[in-house]
């Protein structure tokens, strides 16, 4: 049971990663572009944020840049999820201190894998 | 327009030289002297002899007759030496002489030295006009030398500016130097070059000798024309013009000489630049305070000077214009491939929808959907999957074309690699009801790019795949070979027609004789293999019999570090 964000510009998206998340019992928040997700992530305070990094206005990229640079979410996990197939992409999303980079399209039974891994931390 | 006749260049090489001191009105002619001589002494020769028979056929001889006519004799002898004495020294003078100076002139004439005149004063007619000949020749050698040397300049300074010329493509570059050659070459006040303005050239510079000193002054492009080239002339007229003396020119009208004086122009010289059939600019030399009489030479040299601006002008366009042809054509490389890895991107975001929701239903809805609706839902699965591996080509062939595929080299483990291969591979071969094995040799290594090979032999599998009928075989193999690892994938599919086996690796290759349209891609599977393998320098072939299999070998360097550095050394 945990509060899990998803920060996409695809509606269709989102609701496909909302369904299999309420369905594997998370609490789901959604926001729609970078600007919102700047506000509302430090509000509600989730346990992973699902971020999407081809957005209008401000990117994922920066998003994930300030969230880092906030003491508040410095720790926060942050899963990119993104159409961008570059290897340099991927490599810019760790830079940046993403915990985990899937690309686009995704089998949602793969990305719930991944998610779990971010909650429980091994070790 | 003034036109001036160019005067001849006469030859005034003897001019400064010492002028000649040759008098033939009162010298004796040679053979007269000689003559006269002669006659004399045969004279006196006669005479005594004469005498002397007289006295000893009409005198009875006494001793001292004898005696006397003995004393005549020795007195006949000694006239006879005087006579002959005299004569030599005549002769002496008259011949042998003038003879010494013309030897020594003709050795300083031959050594070099062409400032020689012979002067023979007193010597025999014949000889003097020898040494007028002589004079005549030297006088003709050193005008000959003096041609010689300006033209020998002339072509030292024509190779000098057509060096330039060629020497860069840069039209701004060639311009500032030429004037510079123009202006040592003429020794000229100022050489003024103005190119016609145009879209691609717009182009002056000057170039003045002030108290010696040589200074480049580039004007700057769309500046009024210089006025001496407004007052000189920019027309289409093809030819040269010159002015010698802008005060005393015939021609000129009192507006004329005024504005020239104004300029402080004495003498100039003009000349059209010529590309293909147009005037495309001129190049003025000018004389500030001297007048100047341009010798037909310096026209000539002008006219080559004005030539070879020309050509340098002609070079520069042509490179301008194919330089703007390779940009424009980078340009639009630029942007094919942004847009193909912006299209790709663009279609993945639905993709994800497309595939997502497929996964929910097929593994969740299983109560709901029907046996028919799973297998239609298979079938929009498939299509999917087919479009994403388009996607990723497409992408990966824009990054390969735009020059950012370098592949990032690690140690690889083989079996792994192949086995993640069969792994993604497995559902389509259960689909195709197809058998596949694989045939790896144990720790095997390769120092690669992990995802570029994986991607490459997934290819080489995706295609065995498709083009093998149901219940047939795949099998994917890796051994080592000398330094060579060798992995190769081969099927007993429909195989390859002998006649498309060439074109097997281009871009867009897509088999006419394979049976189903639905199996056929956008034919990049193997043009990205070969991409990839020639990007580890390996070597990737094709071994195939129409109707019974083929098999896909690549080959790569196992160890790797030692193959690159020879391909560096032998490309270098």
């Amino acid at each position: 049971m945990s509060l899990i964000f998803i920060v996409d510009d695809d509606p269709d998206v989102r609701d496909l990663v909302e369904y299999k998340l309420v369905q594997n019992g998370h609490d789901v928040l959604c926001a729609t572009n970078g600007q919102d997700a700047l506000q509302l992530v430090p509000a509600a305070m989730p346990e992973l944020v699902l971020l999407d990094v081809m957005m209008p206005g401000i990117s994922g990229f920066d998003v994930l840049e300030r969230l880092r640079a906030d003491a508040c979410t410095h720790q926060l996990p942050i899963i990119m999820l993104t159409a961008k197939a570059q290897e340099a992409d991927a490599e810019r999303g760790f830079t940046l201190g993403a915990n985990d980079y899937v690309l686009k399209p995704f089998s949602p039974r793969e990305l719930m894998s991944r998610v779990s891994a971010q909650l429980v931390p091994v070790g | 327009m003034p036109d001036v006749r160019v005067p001849r260049r006469t030859a005034s090489a003897g001019d400064d030289q010492r002028s000649l001191a040759l008098s033939l009105v009162d010298a004796p002619l040679l053979e007269t002297a000689l003559a006269r001589s002669f006659e004399l002494v045969a004279g006196v020769a006669l005479f005594a002899l004469s005498a002397t028979a007289i006295v000893v056929v009409l005198i009875p001889s006494t001793a001292s007759r004898r005696t006397g006519f003995a004393v005549e004799l020795v007195f006949l002898g000694i006239t006879l030496v005087v006579l002959a004495l005299l004569l030599s020294r005549r002769s002496a003078r008259a011949v042998m002489r003038p003879l010494e100076v013309l030897d020594s002139a003709l050795a300083a004439i031959t050594s070099g030295d062409l400032d020689v005149s012979v002067r023979l004063d007193g010597a025999a007619a014949e000889i003097q006009f020898v040494g007028e000949s002589v004079n005549t020749m030297v006088r003709e050698l050193a005008r000959l030398r003096v041609v010689e040397i300006e033209r020998t300049k002339d072509q030292r300074v024509r190779r000098e500016l057509s060096e330039v010329v060629h020497a860069s493509l840069d039209l701004d570059h060639v311009v500032q130097r030429a004037v510079e050659v123009i202006g040592d070459a003429l020794e000229v006040d100022r050489v003024h070059i103005r190119l016609k303005d145009d879209d691609r050239v717009r182009l002056a510079a000057e170039w003045r000798r002030d108290d010696g000193v040589t200074s480049l002054m580039p004007v700057s492009p769309g500046d009024e024309l210089h006025p001496l080239i407004h007052l000189i002339g920019v027309t289409d007229d093809q030819s040269a013009v010159v002015v010698n003396d802008a005060r005393d020119e015939a021609r000129f009208g009192v507006e004329q000489r005024v504005a020239f004086g104004e300029l402080g122009v004495r003498a100039a010289l003009k000349y059209p630049i010529v590309v293909g059939p147009d005037v495309a600019g001129v190049l003025v030399a000018s004389e500030q305070l001297r007048k100047r009489t341009w010798s037909e030479s310096e026209v000539t040299l002008m006219e080559g000077f004005a030539r070879e601006i020309g050509r340098a002008l002609d070079h520069a366009l042509a490179f301008a214009l194919q330089k703007e042809m390779a940009e424009r054509l980078a340009v639009l490389d630029r942007s094919k491939n942004d847009f193909l890895s912006e299209v790709s991107r663009e279609l993945r975001g639905p993709l994800a929808s497309v595939l997502g929701y497929i996964e929910l239903l097929t593994d969740e809805s299983a109560e709901a959907v029907t046996e028919e609706q799973r297998r239609m839902l298979g079938i929009v699965e498939r299509s999917g999957e087919k479009l994403l591996v388009l996607i990723s080509n497409l992408l990966t062939m824009s990054r390969m074309e735009a020059g950012t595929f370098e592949p990032k080299l690690a140690p690889v483990d083989v079996e792994s690699l192949v086995r993640r291969v069969g792994d993604a591979a497995a559902g389509a071969v259960a689909t195709g009801a197809l058998e596949l094995d694989l045939n790896l040799e144990p720790g095997l290594e390769l120092v690669a790019d992990e995802r570029q090979i994986e991607r490459a032999l997934h290819n080489l599998v995706t295609n065995a795949v498709k083009f093998t009928p149901p219940g047939g075989r795949v099998e994917i193999s890796a051994r080592a070979e000398g330094d060579e690892i060798v992995l190769a994938v081969h099927d007993t599919g429909i195989g390859v027609a002998s006649e498309e086996q060439g074109e097997l690796f281009t871009r867009f290759f897509s088999s006419k004789t394979a049976p189903k349209r639905e199996t056929l891609g956008a034919g990049l599977g193997l043009y990205i293999v070969k991409q990839i393998v020639d990007g580890h320098h390996g070597s990737v072939s094709a071994t195939s019999v129409h109707g019974r299999g083929s098999t896909f070998t690549m080959r790569l360097p196992g160890r790797h570090d030692e193959r690159m550095s020879r391909v560096k050394v032998a490309a270098s």
